[in-house]
């Protein structure tokens, strides 16, 4: 999606600096109470209004209406942008399409994505993963589980849980396992949801996953997916339909079926867990598929945890810094700098950080090693299993 | 320019200052059409961290005789954040801290990059409040909010914020830095009182739209938060305007804390996508704040206006009030807005009696020139102050795509200050994008001012095409 598709929307913007906070919102805003102070994650770290949606906003304008040239200096604008959506949560511009659309006239133009974006693009295009690693080591983490090839619901584990995050895959099988629910696996046919591609210009890339994932899916006769990944279930649900339009399947969250399971009595949660947790909303979860409440319910029907919430939470949740992954390979200082921060926040309520996303998991778990911090990062899904 | 820069790099750090092209583009522009007709980009932007620090930035200015513009969200439609002639924008982003609220003296008291919001919130988790409730959004700063003397819901009853600062620190242009107010004697009090048994210097840099200094600190006098708060509503049709500016006028004598009054126009995303219903006849939408300190007095005050209002032929909105909270912006966001691009704001002062004839000059020139249509979305937005009117029409813009119709905006723009400078109305904030009858309108007290400017401000580095001509 170039510019050329999102011109009309290059002129909505009226300046008004709704988009980028730098404090809260306004107070009794629909009756509501104040939200906390929050900042769009760049401007944040860079300061000056360049570093906004509403300054990316003009700038793509500029770009496309005045042929403004696109610099170096832009690429790292647009890429240091964590996609956290929380602009596009209080203005109804699509800043994330036509952060997008700059992005991929970056690539068009040669400027961009950073090389470290190219290398993982390359590799989801070779080995359909973008980590680089082998195609064949995809499936190790389902050795000896028997999973069928068809079904009608299939887990999709996603490049994370494949590969770095197998306890996660054998988590979620447990949990439906133990549910009475024959899920079914594409193995070898799983490919990445192409994610990164389509957030970093090279939209193309993303089609090809798409196209693949969803043959295959529906050659198993596949009613039902179930992605662990804040980041694929976002990727199925809001990309894939726009790329082979409806899909033959309903996509389901994790937390959303693990809570489907619990109240309709299938998942009995006989363990307790004596543990102070806190919630992480990933933004790709959060804002952009406006889940916030299928994980606290699931975490609160766990016995004996003490859930307590961090100030900047659901609409408001910091982001992990990630961006995608985009921001992270680009600029891993960038995103260190906020997976700090919120597992700062984080230090002051529990001892452990529930997440739905493996990337946030992997990042903070990364950056509090690191900082030493002492909080430690779990899917919801391996605390699930835990209270089996 | 390379010196000022590293002079500029001296004082702040590298990462403070910030000059590519980007930067200058993205500092170029600010809310409302009228900016985008003045042009202008910066040379530098830096973000101070201190009042030393800026004073010291000022210094150099002076010394190079470069133009300095104060920044921070750039959300005033009249442009005066342009930097016209280039040079330094300072955005105080940096200096946001509140320093002080206390609840004894209730005051509080903040850096001048300090968001308005974010003292407003904390203010209201120790029972207090602002004594307006602005209509922005989180990023505006107090410092803006004191050059600009902002307005907001609740000002029917205690005015303008400028009304209640009680003190300022503010940085000249030859970085001098200047206390007044509470912040000039200081003692074991603390902040307490504005007056200084001198004029009242403070009332010269409240509304001074960044022409005179950069206000670093800021202090306000703010007010118990009331227990009970909420808002009603009432719609008039377009001819029965007399009858409504009769109510207004009774709802401002028996104390309202606020009366906002909107046109249908506001409400046209969301009554299109059916998130409202608004009766046909219904023109005019008047929500009306009422509060109390307990709930029966907000009883007794909620009583007594809806007498009022339904006396003069008022319709009762329902929860309509309570919808619109946040101001015209909010309404069509949240209808999903259809509207485009800048806003052609016009922002003046009437008294409330000249609301009919204002109102029918304000339509009579938005249909002469074809603007009167869902296209262009002729919002009408105003906020009752005492006997005052302050009027806020904002008009939407279509792409600039088409000159011709950029032209037209821009000649019924023109216009519409003329007449309504000839009918009697007050401009907000002058500035450089009206047309010169606004400012020859103030006569003699406009060459006071520019003496005034003169003489803080010998070498016009201070914003300066906004007053000049």
């Amino acid at each position: 999606m170039t510019l050329e598709k999102v011109k009309g929307e290059l002129f909505r913007c009226i300046s008004c600096s709704e988009c980028y906070g730098r404090g809260p919102n306004l107070p009794f805003r629909d009756g509501e109470a104040s939200t906390p102070y929050w900042i769009c994650p760049i401007l944040e770290k860079f300061g000056f209004l360049t570093y906004s949606p509403q300054g990316l906003m003009f700038i793509a304008n500029k770009v496309y209406y005045e042929h403004f040239p696109i610099t170096e200096e832009m690429v790292q604008i647009y890429y240091s942008c964590v996609s956290c959506n929380r602009c596009g949560t209080q203005c109804t511009r699509p800043f994330l399409d036509i952060f997008r659309a700059m992005k991929e006239e970056m690539a068009l133009r040669g400027v961009g994505p950073p090389v470290p974006v190219q290398k993982a693009n390359e590799n989801i295009r070779k080995l359909h993963n973008f980590m680089g690693a082998k195609p064949e080591a995809r499936t190790q983490w389902a050795e000896g589980l028997r999973l069928p090839k068809a079904g009608e619901l299939v887990y999709f584990a996603g490049c994370y849980g494949s590969y770095r995050h197998p306890n996660l895959s054998r988590a979620t099988v447990k949990v439906l396992r133990t549910a009475g629910i024959d899920v079914a696996y594409m193995g070898e046919e799983e490919w990445c949801c192409g994610m990164i591609p389509g957030w970093s210009g090279q939209p193309e890339i993303e089609a090809e996953m798409a196209r693949h994932n969803v043959e295959i899916l529906r050659k198993m006769g596949t009613k039902r997916v179930v992605i662990a990944c804040a980041e694929g279930y976002r990727t199925f649900v809001k990309e894939y339909p726009k790329i082979v339009g409806p899909l033959p399947f309903e996509v389901v969250h994790t937390s959303q079926i693990a809570l489907e399971l619990i109240r309709n009595g299938r998942l009995k949660l006989g363990k307790g867990v004596k543990e102070k947790v806190t919630y992480h909303d990933p933004c790709f979860l959060g804002r952009h598929c406006r889940e916030y409440n299928a994980p606290r319910s699931v975490i609160h029907s766990i016995r004996e945890i003490d859930f307590v919430e961090m100030e900047h939470h659901g609409l408001f949740a910091d982001c992990c810094g990630s961006g995608a992954g985009v921001t992270g390979m680009s600029y891993p200082h960038l995103e260190k700098q906020d997976a700090v921060k919120r597992l700062k926040e984080a230090e002051h309520v529990a001892q452990t950080i529930v997440t739905t996303c493996p990337r946030c998991a992997e990042n903070f778990n990364r950056s509090a090693k690191e900082t030493h911090i002492r909080v430690n990062s779990v899917d919801l899904m391996e605390l699930l299993a835990r209270a089996l | 320019m390379s010196h000022l820069i590293q002079n500029l790099i001296n004082i702040v750090g590298k990462e403070h200052v910030a000059h590519s092209a980007v930067d200058k583009l993205v500092y170029s522009h600010v809310a409302g059409a009228g900016g985008d007709f003045i042009g202008g980009e910066p040379d530098v932007i830096v973000m101070p961290g201190s009042t030393a620090e800026v004073s010291r930035i000022m210094q150099i200015a002076t010394r190079t005789r470069t133009p300095v513009v104060p920044r921070a969200a750039g959300s005033y439609h009249g442009g005066t954040q342009i930097p016209q002639q280039g040079g330094i924008v300072v955005d105080l982003g940096r200096m946001n801290r509140i320093l002080e609220i206390d609840e004894e003296r209730m005051i509080v008291v903040a850096q001048g990059g300090a968001s308005v919001y974010n003292v407003m919130r904390q203010l209201d988790e120790k029972g207090l409040r602002f004594p307006q409730q602005p209509q922005y959004t989180s990023a505006p700063t107090i410092g803006a909010a004191v050059a600009c003397n902002i307005s907001g819901v609740r000002v029917t009853r205690w005015g303008r914020l400028g009304e209640h600062i009680i003190g300022l620190e503010v940085v000249l242009p030859n970085g001098e830095i200047l206390m007044l107010g509470s912040n000039a004697y200081r003692t074991k009090y603390g902040h307490y009182h504005r007056y200084m048994g001198t004029p009242d210097i403070m009332g010269l840099f409240v509304n001074s739209g960044g022409i005179l200094g950069l206000f670093t600190e800021v202090a306000v006098r703010v007010d118990h938060r009331m227990a009970v708060t909420d808002e009603i509503s009432y719609g008039w049709p377009r001819d029965k305007i007399d009858d409504m500016v009769k109510a207004i006028y009774w709802l401002q004598r028996y104390d309202v804390c606020d009366v906002t009054t909107l046109n249908r126009w506001n409400y046209y995303s969301a009554l299109q996508r059916g998130k409202i219903n608004i009766p046909e006849p219904i023109h005019f939408i008047n929500n009306i704040s009422v509060d109390g300190h307990s709930k029966e007095e907000y009883d007794i005050a909620e009583r007594r206006f809806r007498d009022i209002c339904e006396k003069y032929g008022g319709t009762d909105l329902g929860e309509l009030g309570r919808f619109t909270k946040g101001g015209p912006r909010y309404h069509a966001w949240r209808g999903g807005a259809l509207w485009t691009g800048r806003e052609f704001s016009l922002m003046f002062y009437h008294p409330t009696f000249a609301l009919s004839e204002v109102y029918d000059l304000y339509e009579k020139k938005c249909r002469k020139y074809g603007l009167w249509s869902p296209r262009y979305l002729p919002t009408w937005f105003s906020n009752t102050e005492q006997n005052v009117l302050y009027s806020y029409p904002l008009l939407g813009e279509t792409y600039p795509e088409d000159p011709a119709e950029v032209n037209n905006l821009k000649e019924w723009y023109d216009e519409i200050h003329i007449e309504l400078t000839k009918l009697g109305c007050v401009e907000y904030l002058i500035g450089d994008v009206f047309p010169k009858v606004v400012v020859d309108g103030l006569g003699p007290a406009y060459e006071f001012v520019k003496r005034i400017k003169r003489f803080v401000d010998p070498d016009n580095i201070m914003n300066p095409s906004h007053l000049w001509r």
